[in-house]
C-alpha cells in the first residue's frame, strides 16, 4: 500500500485486541472508524484481504474501487451484517471483531439497494426505524423530508429511485449519527439527482461535520466530496490518503526516442492490462512546454531506461515516439527528478486510479 | 427494538391475521355445532380434535407464510438487517409472535370445549392436562415444521408435494403407519377420551421432531449470515421450474411404479396341502384325521380348479393365493376372513368338515372376495357394484340347468322378494342404497337375475367383456388407475361393450322376473315381511333410552319365530356398514315388542337399525331395511 498519511499502521493492527477500549483521540484527528487486517472470503474468492483503513472525525472518506473490488463486502462487515473472518473493527473507540448493535446505533447507513417495506409511507418508515435508535430525532426526520422534498404520506412503493435514495438518507441522518456510511448511493440516479445528493452530503459534512464513509466507483463523485480516499482493489487497500497526495505521488514519465528494444526488456504488458492509459498528455500530442527537456538529444535507444531508486513503475507502455511510464514515488522525489529526453506529466485522479487498479505491480 | 418490530408485524399483518382468526373460529364453531347437534360425538373434544388436526395446520401455514415467506420474498429482511438489530432476534420475534397467535386461537377453542363439557360432564384436571399437552405439542410441532418450510422459500411447495408422494409411497410399500407416529398419534381417536395416561412416547417423538424443525429453522435463518434463507427465497427461474416439475413427475411415477411392483410377502401356511396351477395357489391347512385330510385335499383341488376357470374367464394373469384353515366351531355357511396385514393373499377360516358344508356357496363367496382383492377393491365402486354382487352367484350357478328343485329356485325367490316393491335401473346405479333396503343375500340374487337376463341378450364374448370391464380385475396399481379408477360404470359398459341398450335390458329383465313370478308366486306369498320400529324416550335432558319392536306379516307358521334387531351407532361420517360392527339383539317374535336396547345413548346420537328374520324358504335373512335415525 502506498500513502503518506496512513493512520492504521501494521504495528497498531497487531496490537489490536477485540473488545479493547481505544483511548479516544481528541480534536479533529479523532479516529471514528478503523479496521485492521479485515478479511472475508466467499468460497474461493478472497473478497476482502487484510484491509486496513482509518476514517477521522469530520472527514468525508471516499472509498474507491472497481466493481467487485470488495467495497460492499467491507461495508457489510462494518455494518455487522456479515462477520469478518479476520481482523478487527474499531468504531468510536470501541474495538471488536464484529460491529455490535450499540455501535450500529451510532451509524447511519444507506445501502446500495433500498428495500423498504412497500406498504409503509415515508413517515411510517420513520416511525418504524426510529424505534431502533435511542438518538432518533423525529423533528429532524420531518425537516429532512421537507428539505429533500419527500411526500411524507406517500408509500415507499410509489417513490422513484431518486426519492428512495433520499428517503434512505433521511432515515440515516435522523438519528444524528456520528458516522454516515453510504454504499454506492448514487448508482442508478440520473445526473441531476446525483448532483443533488452529493451536494447534500457535502453540506452535511461542512455544516454538521458529519463523518462520512462514502463508497463509489465513480471518480468524479469522490473528487467532488471526499477529503481523503481509500482505493481498494481485489480486497486490498492500494492507497489511502488525500487526493492531493495521490496526485503528487503518481505521475507519468514520457521517455522519447526509438524504442525497438523495449519489447526485449520486459515492457510487454501483462495479460488483462488495458492497452491504453488515458492521460493529460496523450501519445503523439506535443507535451506541455514546461515539462519538455528541450535541447537534450534523444538517446540511441530507450529500452534500457530506468527510473532511479524510490520510484515504482506501475505501468510501461510503448508508443510511436518512445515510452510511457506511470510511476509512483514520494512527492518530494518527483520534485527532484530530472532525466534527459524525458518529460514528467501530472495525471488526473481517474488516470491514477486506472493505473493503480490495472497494474499488477501495484498489488505487489 | 423488540416492540418496534412486534408493532411492525402486527401493523403489517393485522388484517390477514384477523381474517384467519375469524375464519378459524367460525369454522371451529360450525364444526362443534354440527358435531354436537348431530350427536356424533359424546364429547366436544372429539370436534376439537378434528379442529386441531385441520385448522391447527392451516393456521400455522397462514401465519408462517405471512411472517416468514413474505419477509424473505420481498427481500425486506435486508432492510431489517441494516438496522441496529440482531438477526437472531428478528427470527425469534417472528417465531414467538406466530406461535403465540396460533396457540392463542387453539387455546381459546380448547377453553370453549371445556366450558361446553362442563355443562354435563366436566373434564377432570388430569384429562385437561393430557388433552392440553397433546394439543400444545402437536401444534408446536406443526408450527415448527411450517416455520422451517417458510424459510425454504421457493422450494417449499415442491417439498410439500414431494413429502406427500413419499409418505403415500412408504405407506403403500412398507409397514410404516404414520398415523401411529408422534404428532399424528397425538390427535388420533384417543384424544377426546384418554383421561388416565399421558402418551409419553408419542409426546417425546413429537418434541424431538419439533426440536429438529426448530434447529433446522435456526440453521437456515442464521447460517452464513442468513444468506441461505435469502437465496432460497428468490424466485424460481424458468429452467428451475422445469427441472423441479420434471423431478416431481419423476418422483410420482417412481413412487407409483415402486408401489405397484412392490409385491407384499405372500402369506404362507406351513405343512399345508397345496394345489397350484399358473397364477393360482391354494393351500389348505392339514387337518387331523384321515377323513378330514381327504376332505381337505378335495377342497383344495376343487377350489384350485374353480379359481383357474375364474381366472381364465376374467382374463387375469393371476389371482391372489388362497389359504384355508379349518375351524370346527363355525357354522358350515359361515366364512371368516383373516386379516393379512402386510401380506399378500386371502386367508379364510371355515368348517369344511361339517355335514352341512356346501362348496358352491363357498365358491360364490370366495370368488367375490378374490375379485375384490384382485381388483384392488375397485370392483366395489358403486357404479358397478351390482355386478360384483351378482357375478359370483351367476358364476357358481353357471353350469346348472333350470330346474325348480335346484337351488336356482331359492335364488329366484330371493330375487322376487327383493323386487316385490319394484326395481328400477336407477337401483342398479344406487346399489348400496338398494342393498341396505333388502339385505346382502337378497340383493345378490337380484343382481344375479339382472346379469342372467343380460347374458341371455348378448353374445357370450360380449357378456364376458362386460364382466371384465366392470370388475376391473388386474387394474394397474399406479397413476393410471388414480386418474381413472380402472373400471367402467355398468350402464356405459352395457351399451358400449355388451352392445345392449338399457331399455332392452330392462324389458328383458322384467320379463324374466315376471316369468319367475308365475312359477314361484304362491311360495313367495307365504314369505313374511318384517317390520322394525324404534321409540326413543328421554331419561334426562341429554340421555336417551331406545325401545324397539319387530313384527312379521304374515306370521310364519312353521318357524322358530326368532327375530333379530340389528343396530349400530353411527360414526360422524357415513360409510358402508360393516357387518363386524353390528350389534344383534335376538328374541322371539312375541318378546320383540317395545323392548329396550341395552346400553346408554345420548341425545343427538345417530342410530342405524334393521329387523332381521331367518327365512327357511329363502335360505337367508330377510330384513326390514336399514334406517338411520337421530335420537332426539
Amino acid at each position: 500500500m502506498i500513502g503518506p498519511d496512513i493512520a492504521g499502521s501494521p504495528a497498531q493492527c497487531e496490537a489490536a485486541v477485540p473488545g479493547a477500549e481505544c483511548a479516544p483521540a481528541a480534536g479533529p484527528d479523532e479516529v471514528i472508524l478503523r479496521t485492521c487486517g479485515l478479511a472475508r472470503t466467499f468460497g474461493s474468492v478472497r473478497a476482502v484481504d487484510g484491509l486496513d483503513l482509518t476514517v477521522r472525525s469530520g472527514e468525508v472518506y471516499g472509498f474507491l474501487g472497481v466493481n467487485g473490488a470488495g467495497k460492499t463486502t467491507t461495508i457489510r462487515m462494518l455494518m455487522g451484517i456479515i462477520k469478518p473472518e479476520a481482523g478487527t473493527i474499531e468504531i468510536l473507540g470501541q474495538r471488536s471483531r464484529r460491529t455490535t448493535v450499540r455501535q450500529k446505533q451510532s451509524i447511519g447507513y444507506v445501502s446500495q439497494e433500498q428495500t423498504f417495506y412497500p406498504w409503509m409511507t415515508c413517515r411510517s418508515l420513520g416511525r418504524f426505524v426510529g424505534g431502533f435508535y435511542p438518538s432518533w430525532d423525529n423533528a429532524e426526520f420531518e425537516r429532512l423530508l421537507r428539505v429533500l422534498n419527500l411526500p411524507p404520506d406517500r408509500r415507499a412503493s410509489q417513490l422513484s429511485g431518486g426519492m428512495r435514495v433520499k428517503l434512505a438518507l433521511a432515515l440515516a441522518l435522523a438519528p444524528r449519527p456520528a458516522l454516515l456510511i453510504l454504499d454506492e448511493p448514487t448508482s442508478g440516479l440520473d445526473p441531476v439527482a446525483r448532483r443533488e445528493f452529493l451536494d447534500l452530503i457535502r453540506m452535511q459534512a461542512r455544516q454538521h461535520r458529519r463523518t462520512t464513509f462514502f463508497s463509489s466507483h465513480i471518480i468524479g463523485e469522490v473528487e467532488r466530496v471526499a477529503d481523503r480516499v481509500g482505493i481498494i482493489h481485489q480486497g486490498r487497500m492500494l492507497y489511502e490518503g488525500s487526493l492531493e497526495g495521490l496526485r503528487a505521488s503518481v505521475r507519468q514519465v514520457h521517455v522519447r526516442g526509438e524504442t525497438p528494444a523495449l519489447l526485449e526488456t520486459g515492457a510487454v504488458r501483462e495479460p488483462g492490462v488495458p492497452p491504453v492509459i488515458e492521460s493529460h498528455g496523450r501519445p503523439g500530442e506535443p507535451p506541455p512546454p514546461a515539462m519538455v527537456a528541450a535541447d537534450a538529444p534523444p538517446p540511441a535507444g530507450v529500452g534500457g531506461f530506468e527510473l532511479p531508486p524510490g520510484f515504482d513503475v506501475l505501468r510501461r507502455e510503448q508508443t510511436a515516439d518512445g515510452l510511457l511510464l506511470t510511476a509512483r514515488a514520494e512527492p518530494a522525489a518527483w520534485t527532484t527528478f530530472q532525466s534527459p529526453h524525458t518529460e514528467v506529466r501530472t495525471l488526473s485522479v481517474e488516470d491514477i486510479f486506472i493505473a493503480l487498479v490495472a497494474s499488477p505491480a501495484a498489488l505487489i | 427494538m423488540t416492540w418496534s418490530l412486534l408493532r411492525k408485524e402486527i401493523w403489517h399483518h393485522w388484517l390477514a391475521f384477523s381474517i384467519a382468526a375469524v375464519l378459524t373460529i367460525s369454522c371451529g364453531a360450525v364444526l362443534f355445532g354440527v358435531s354436537l347437534a348431530r350427536g356424533q360425538a359424546g364429547t366436544p373434544f372429539e370436534g376439537y380434535r378434528l379442529f386441531l388436526a385441520v385448522f391447527g395446520v392451516v393456521l400455522s401455514i397462514v401465519v408462517c407464510h405471512r411472517l416468514v415467506v413474505l419477509e424473505y420474498q420481498g427481500r425486506t429482511q435486508l432492510f431489517l438487517e441494516a438496522l441496529p438489530f440482531a438477526r437472531w432476534r428478528m427470527l425469534a420475534i417472528k417465531y414467538c409472535l406466530g406461535l403465540a397467535i396460533t396457540l392463542a386461537l387453539m387455546a381459546l377453542m380448547f377453553a370453549v370445549c371445556l366450558l361446553v363439557a362442563a355443562r354435563h360432564d366436566p373434564a377432570s384436571p388430569r384429562f385437561t392436562a393430557i388433552a392440553g399437552l397433546r394439543a400444545v405439542s402437536y401444534l408446536w410441532c406443526a408450527y415448527n415444521f411450517f416455520f422451517v418450510m417458510g424459510l425454504l422459500g421457493r422450494y417449499r411447495a415442491a417439498i410439500y408435494i414431494a413429502l406427500g408422494f413419499v409418505v403415500l409411497g412408504l405407506q403403500e410399500i412398507s409397514a410404516l403407519e404414520f398415523s401411529r407416529f408422534g404428532p399424528f398419534a397425538l390427535v388420533d381417536n384417543r384424544f377426546a377420551y384418554e383421561a388416565d395416561d399421558f402418551p409419553w412416547r408419542e409426546l417425546r417423538d413429537t418434541w424431538y421432531l419439533g426440536l429438529a424443525c426448530l434447529g433446522a429453522a435456526t440453521l437456515l435463518g442464521l447460517v452464513r449470515e442468513g444468506s441461505v434463507a435469502a437465496l432460497l427465497a428468490e424466485k424460481m427461474s424458468h429452467r428451475e421450474k422445469v427441472f423441479i416439475s420434471a423431478l416431481l413427475v419423476g418422483l410420482l411415477w417412481t413412487v407409483t411404479l415402486v408401489a405397484e411392483k412392490a409385491k407384499r410377502v405372500a402369506f404362507d401356511l406351513p405343512d399345508a396341502l397345496t394345489e397350484s396351477s399358473p397364477g393360482i395357489l391354494v393351500k389348505v391347512a392339514r387337518p387331523h384325521g384321515d377323513a378330514g385330510l381327504a376332505a381337505a385335499k378335495n377342497l383344495a383341488r376343487e377350489v384350485a380348479a374353480e379359481l383357474a376357470q375364474l381366472k381364465d374367464y376374467l382374463g387375469a394373469t393371476e389371482l391372489p393365493p388362497v389359504f384355508i384353515t379349518s375351524r370346527q366351531d363355525l357354522d358350515p355357511g359361515r366364512y371368516e376372513r383373516g386379516e393379512l396385514e402386510h401380506h399378500h393373499g386371502l386367508h379364510v377360516q371355515l368348517n369344511f368338515e361339517s355335514p352341512g358344508w356346501q362348496v358352491r356357496d363357498f365358491m360364490s363367496w370366495l370368488s367375490r372376495e378374490t375379485i375384490v382383492l384382485a381388483s384392488n377393491a375397485r370392483a366395489k365402486h358403486e357404479s358397478r357394484r351390482f355386478v360384483l354382487d351378482g357375478f359370483p352367484v351367476y358364476w357358481s350357478h353357471l353350469h346348472e340347468t333350470e330346474n325348480s328343485s335346484s337351488p336356482d329356485s331359492k335364488l329366484w325367490l330371493r330375487a322376487l322378494h327383493g323386487t316385490k316393491d319394484g326395481v328400477a335401473l336407477a337401483d342398479l346405479s344406487r346399489w348400496l342404497s338398494f342393498r341396505e333396503r333388502v339385505g346382502d343375500p337378497i340383493a345378490s340374487a337380484v343382481a344375479w337375475s339382472a346379469l342372467r337376463s343380460l347374458a341371455r341378450l348378448c353374445a357370450t364374448n360380449d357378456f364376458r367383456r362386460f364382466i371384465r370391464a366392470t370388475l376391473a380385475v388386474g387394474a394397474p396399481r399406479d397413476l393410471r388407475s388414480v386418474l381413472g379408477d380402472g373400471g367402467e360404470p355398468w350402464n356405459r359398459a352395457m351399451k358400449e361393450i355388451a352392445h345392449v341398450p338399457l331399455d332392452r335390458f330392462y324389458r328383458a329383465w322384467q320379463e324374466d322376473l315376471a316369468a319367475a313370478q308365475r312359477d314361484h308366486g304362491p311360495r313367495l306369498a307365504s314369505i313374511p315381511r318384517i317390520q322394525a320400529e324404534v321409540r326413543v324416550s328421554g331419561s334426562s335432558s341429554l340421555s336417551r333410552q331406545v325401545f324397539y319392536s319387530l313384527s312379521l306379516s304374515p306370521v310364519p307358521v312353521n318357524s322358530t319365530g326368532i327375530v333379530t334387531f340389528m343396530h349400530q351407532t353411527l360414526p360422524p361420517y357415513d360409510d358402508e356398514l360393516d357387518e363386524r360392527d353390528l350389534l344383534r339383539e335376538k328374541s322371539t317374535l312375541s318378546a320383540a315388542s317395545d323392548r329396550e336396547l341395552p346400553g346408554g345413548y345420548s341425545r343427538h346420537q345417530r342410530l342405524c337399525y334393521t329387523g332381521a328374520y331367518e327365512s327357511p324358504e329363502l335360505g337367508c335373512q330377510i330384513i326390514s331395511g336399514w334406517k338411520r335415525v337421530e335420537l332426539r
